[in-house]
């Protein structure tokens, strides 16, 4: 061959990346089949504080729960308003009793479950876990996932640890506070800890929003914390999860709304908590 | 723009630049657009790649970048004093200098804080680390120089006198920081041979590149995700769960280094270059002897040259035959990295492999049928539970994790594991019976994708990016080899 070669390398390489740079420019999404086609880091490349989310810790697990996280803003209950400058924290008496916690949210949770595991098996507590992978309070906000489950295993106690697949998002408080509101609405009566994320870099306001939504009583502030990360450089390492989960139990036990009794575990007992997992995917409508 | 610009020709400690980030793809169309116009012009050609070879050096290594510099200047021109020194006692004074400089260089950045840390153990005293950090490709340009300087001391190439040629043969940027080790021999005469393309060329180029990046970004970054939770908390999780890490180290390791040779060999022939083949299915190797003729071939083949032979190889004797062979197990280990598992590792593997000499002895013959199977599952069995070793954190880690797998087997764990890491499980099975299948198989394959017209090559490369981009976490893995 005499030609030059290159430039029909050159092109198909270029014609690749045009693909893929302009889908990640494209607002929406495209769907082969029910598989939602991801996208390159081209735009937040381009633009570092827009939309970013997380993959999930483990793999891309089946859903082998029964929820259906069907697209509902749920408009019942009191209405949630931001907390203001008057606001007190609230401060209930230590519970003692045997506790049943529904501990909710994120791939976060891969590590902080098993520690919380410890908790319960040394406190006589029982723990159904519940994580959506990839999830955002734009998916829990959306959709009645969080009281399904609250129905479906009658908790005593709620932890939900939400956040970290929403660092980056441009404008959060206007676009998330609402889900937010919907989130902290569909705790109803419950005594719950909201479980901020363990930034891995300055987030765009997700901590502050929350805050002001659930009250300093009912959000651990994660992100004061200093992790050693697994390799995707955003988890907590699993010893370091350890470590995070302890200080949400010591904030639950002094500073919380609700205390109960979570006295530490001296050691780290077998197995797992009953787990329901949800396939890294939105509700339906989004 | 400017910021984006200069952004992109910085270093990043946190994501150095590797085959499989847009960031190459993207300066790889730039470098390949003008290499489309100066690849005839031998001198603008080599500036050229030189050039590039240097910045994704730097790219991937920051400053590191002048240690590289320094070792090519020193191994030139040590290379040179062999070549026109006659006396026979001054030459081998000239080599154990230049040996004793790259050694050294290699000996600080890798060992320094293991040497250290023992020094401290005996003494029972605090360690703390020194803040080193190894550049990275250090082990494989060390090594590369080495073998360089030992042919040229030997006879058996006669240095190159343009420092333009031989830092292009060290610094070429397909095998830079991972491999393979390229031979003198093999690459030298390609430097400046002229460069001719051919659709054969373009179509193997492609093939590699493809094959490389579905085994390392799809395959072995996915089930990394799995390993690194295992491996990340050893003894925590069940036997079944543990022995599936087992498994799936052992196609993550495959796929991850022998698809990082995959598509630097298919960049290499895009340019026009060959670095020969570096693994063949290792896994389908029958004996321990016959899966270091498939793993890694450049390294395998480097030790027994630099190391083995010149410590007498089989010359003195069966039994200093299997010393040697074990001697050099031991260093290729260490070679691996500086800590006592991988010392272990290597130990083992030069026991197995004296082992295997002493009792197959003289029969060449090959076995087959049944007998072959049963010897395959063997070797590949004993190959992976010492790369438990290799992976975990620490020699306790990785007996914690055997542990699990042999006293804490439960297989109630088979049927909710393949449900909830379905894919995981579909790609150790998929990866490793590939290995089961005949080899003609595989290069039916190729010449049947050879045969497809170029344009589906392309929406098959373009499938590949777009699957590793489903199935990837939120950072890329950095290439196992790069530590070593």
């Amino acid at each position: 061959m005499n030609a030059n070669p290159y430039p029909k390398v050159i092109l198909a390489l270029t014609i690749i990346f045009l693909i893929l740079a302009a889908y990640s420019f494209y607002p929406g999404d495209v769907k082969v089949a029910t598989l939602k086609l991801k996208k390159t880091e081209l735009r937040e490349y381009l633009s570092p504080a827009s939309d970013s989310t997380l993959g999930p810790a483990g793999d891309s697990l089946q859903s082998v729960g029964t929820a259906k996280a069907t697209a509902n803003t749920n408009t019942d209950g009191p209405r949630i308003l931001p907390k203001d400058s008057t606001y007190k924290p609230e401060r209930r008496s230590m519970d003692t009793t045997r506790q049943t916690f529904l501990f909710i949210g994120d791939s976060m949770l891969e590590g902080l479950r098993r520690r919380m595991y410890d908790y319960c098996k040394e406190n006589g507590d029982t723990m159904v876990t519940v994580i959506w992978y990839s999830s955002s309070s734009l998916w829990y906000g959306n959709s009645d996932t969080l009281s399904y489950f609250i129905k479906k295993y009658k908790p005593t106690y709620v932890l939900l640890c939400l956040g970290a697949n929403e660092l980056f998002i441009r404008d959060i408080k206007k676009d998330r506070a609402s889900l937010v509101a919907n989130i902290v609405r569909q705790m109803g009566d419950l005594p719950y800890v909201w479980i901020g994320p363990p930034n891995w870099k300055p987030d765009t306001g997700i901590n502050d929003l929350i805050v002001s939504y659930a009250g300093s009583d009912h959000y651990f502030e994660s992100k004061k914390l200093t992790y050693a990360r697994s390799r995707d450089g955003a988890h907590p390492t699993l010893a370091s999860a350890r470590i995070w989960m302890d200080s949400v139990a010591s904030y639950i036990v002094h500073k919380s709304c609700c205390p109960v009794k979570l006295n530490r575990p001296a050691r780290f007992y077998k197995g797992l908590p009953a787990t329901v997992i949800l396939q890294p995917n939105p509700p339906p409508g989004l | 723009m400017l910021e984006r610009i200069t952004n992109l020709l910085s270093y990043h400690p946190e994501a150095p630049m590797i085959f499989n980030t847009g960031e190459f793809l993207f300066c790889f169309i730039i470098f390949l657009s003008v290499y489309a116009i100066v690849y005839k012009h031998t001198v603008s050609r080599l500036l050229y790649v030189l050039g590039f070879s240097l910045f994704f050096y730097y790219k991937s290594s920051g400053w590191y970048l002048l240690v590289l510099m320094a070792t090519i200047f020193t191994d030139y021109y040590f290379s040179l004093l062999l070549y026109r020194t006659k006396a026979k006692s001054l030459r081998t004074f000239y080599l154990i200098c230049a040996l004793v400089i790259s050694l050294g260089v290699l000996f600080y950045f890798k060992y320094t804080n293991f040497l250290l840390q023992n020094i401290s153990n005996l003494l029972q005293q605090p360690f703390s680390p020194l803040d080193i950090i190894l550049p990275i490709g250090i082990s494989f340009y060390t090594f590369q120089s080495i073998s360089y300087l030992v042919d040229v001391y030997k006879g058996e190439i006669e240095p190159r006198e343009s420092m333009l040629d031989y830092s292009f043969y060290m610094t070429f940027f397909p095998h830079l920081v991972a491999g393979p080790i390229v031979r003198a021999s093999l690459f030298l005469p390609q430097i400046r041979q002229e460069v001719v393309i051919k659709n054969s060329d373009l179509n193997y180029g492609m093939y590699f590149i493809i094959k490389g990046l579905f085994k390392k970004a799809v395959l072995a970054d996915f089930v990394a995700q799995y390993n690194d939770l295992i491996f990340g908390a050893p003894g925590t999780y069940s036997g079944f769960e543990s022995l599936m890490a087992i498994y799936g180290y052992a196609l993550q390791i495959y796929c991850d280094f022998s698809g990082y040779s995959d598509m630097a060999i298919g960049i290499a022939r895009l340019m026009g270059y060959d670095l020969g083949v570096n693994f063949t299915l290792p896994y389908n190797a029958a004996s321990i002897t016959e899966f270091w003729r498939r793993w890694h071939m450049s390294l395998s083949l480097w030790l027994r040259d630099y190391v083995y032979i010149p410590l007498g190889g089989n010359r003195l004797g069966k039994w200093r035959a299997y010393l040697n062979q074990f001697l050099t197990m031991l260093i290729g280990g260490f070679w691996h990295g500086a800590s006592w598992k991988f010392v272990f590792w290597g130990a083992m593997h030069g026991l197995a492999l004296g082992l295997h000499k002493w009792v197959s002895g003289d029969n060449k013959k090959k076995s087959t049928g049944l007998a072959r199977a049963a010897s395959i599952a063997l070797t590949f069995h004993f190959v992976i539970v010492l790369w438990v070793f290799f992976r975990a954190e620490t020699f306790e880690g990785a007996i914690l994790i055997l542990k699990q797998v042999f006293f804490d087997m439960d297989l109630s764990y088979v049927g909710p594991f393949i449900q909830t890491r379905s894919l995981v499980f579909f790609f150790i099975i998929f990866g490793l019976s590939y290995h089961v299948m005949d080899n003609r198989y595989f290069q039916q394959w190729k010449d049947a994708f050879r045969d497809t017209p170029f344009w589906f090559k392309v929406l098959v490369l373009l499938l590949v990016i777009q699957g590793y981009i489903q199935l990837r976490s939120e950072s890329v893995q950095p290439f196992i080899y790069f530590q070593f």
